[in-house]
């Protein structure tokens, strides 16, 4: 490969070596030499995550996260803030998305035994964050806080009740309070925020 | 053969990278606008509308647009006669040296040949200056005829807002976009553009 690299970019590269690390894990990262359509939805699903990362950002621009803030900052976001409509639908159809890409992801892994050893791990921490993924779109899904939120969380919390001995102290825990309220719609915001960021891995 | 493959693999790195920057250019358009003023935002920073025909002759009001003072003041027929013995102390009197909207329109500065529309907030810092309307000595001016007296750091403009020679403030007092109904002013917007 020729480097017409100029010497700056090479002073970068020699302390922080970027190309070596994209070249590595992108450009020549070995690939099944019938890599075919299958193996697309693992880089859709990045694609995806970014998209949900920055629209998500944008609408914690507009978004409240009080008991009496939430459901107008909604309104607000979707009719006064410029293209807030826009940004809001990508983030919930995002969300969607990264399911229908995840799964399709998942299947190819299937189909191609992407699991066997030495791989057993991959497919470990993908059900993990698998997991991960379906908690952050419970939480997102409650931060509106209509009457399908409020009853979402409703149903979704209770299941945390039916945990022998510890289950309602658990539930009320969960809440933060003795129904869904501020206080919990507070706590999704932030952990649907900071989830994100193991997802990443 | 193996300079076939390279140009063909250049010419495709090539053209997935102008299609991807094409559809990142687009996707950036909704991002960047959302921080534009909201709809919110916007009704509350519109033009606010002010019935001037109570003022008195020689009144000062102060009107709130934008969460900035404006001034309104009614002049008298004498006032706006003896703008030109002003004019001397002056250091800007025809408005060259910023954006004047009306600039030869009235002796007001405004688009009335009666009132005079300007932002309170004083050129050199952003205090309010204080209106002494008064045609007598001041501790700051012995020949005073009347005008704006900034009590920060001592700026003066006249009575239609514009700067005096050798204080600290630069330009003269800005005058912001308005009209004129019969008696209802409007503050914020040229006729029209509404």
């Amino acid at each position: 490969m020729t480097q017409k690299s100029s010497g700056f970019f090479n002073w970068i590269n020699a302390r922080l070596p970027i190309v070596n690390t994209y070249e590595r894990h992108l450009s020549k990262h070995p690939v099944p030499k019938k890599v075919n359509f299958w193996y697309l939805f693992g880089a859709l699903a990045s694609v995806v995550l970014i998209i949900q990362i920055v629209s998500g950002i944008w609408l914690m621009f507009g978004y409240e996260n009080t008991e009496e803030g939430a459901f107008a900052s909604i309104e607000y976001i979707m009719r006064d803030i410029e293209y807030g409509w826009v940004i809001r639908y990508m983030h919930t159809t995002g969300a969607s998305m990264f399911f229908a890409v995840v799964y399709l992801h998942m299947f190819r892994g299937l189909l191609y035994g992407s699991y066997h050893k030495p791989r057993e791990l991959v497919w470990v921490f993908g059900m993990t964050i698998y997991l991960v993924m379906m908690a952050e779109g419970f939480l997102g899904y409650v931060l509106p806080y209509g009457q399908m939120s409020y009853w979402g969380a409703q149903v979704i919390i209770s299941l945390f009740g039916a945990i022998p001995y510890i289950g309602e102290s658990l539930e009320i825990w969960v809440r933060g309070d003795y129904y869904i309220s501020g206080a919990t719609i507070s706590k999704s915001r932030v952990i649907s925020r900071f989830t994100s960021s193991p997802t990443i891995c | 053969m193996e300079e076939k493959i390279t140009t063909r693999r250049k010419v495709l790195i090539g053209m997935t990278t102008a299609v991807g920057a094409a559809g990142a250019s687009f996707a950036v358009v909704p991002f960047v606008a959302s921080w534009n003023p909201s709809a919110k935002a916007k009704a509350i920073g519109g033009p606010v509308k002010v019935d001037v025909s109570k003022m008195q002759v020689g009144q000062k009001i102060q009107v709130a647009w934008r969460k900035q003072p404006v001034f309104v003041i009614r002049h008298s027929k004498e006032a706006l006669d003896s703008l030109s013995r002003v004019e001397s102390k002056l250091d800007d009197p025809s408005s060259l040296k910023i954006e004047e909207p009306y600039r030869d329109v009235n002796p007001t500065r405004s688009t009335s040949n009666e009132y005079t529309v300007i932002a309170g907030v004083c050129t050199h810092l952003g205090c309010a200056p204080k209106y002494y309307p008064e045609m007598e000595s001041q501790p700051w001016d012995e020949s005073w005829v009347g005008g704006f007296f900034c009590p920060c750091h001592g700026s003066m403009f006249d009575i239609v807002g514009r700067v005096f020679k050798g204080v600290p403030a630069p330009t003269n007092l800005k005058v912001p976009p308005h009209y004129f109904d019969g008696n209802i002013l409007t503050i914020g917007e040229e006729r029209g553009t509404a």
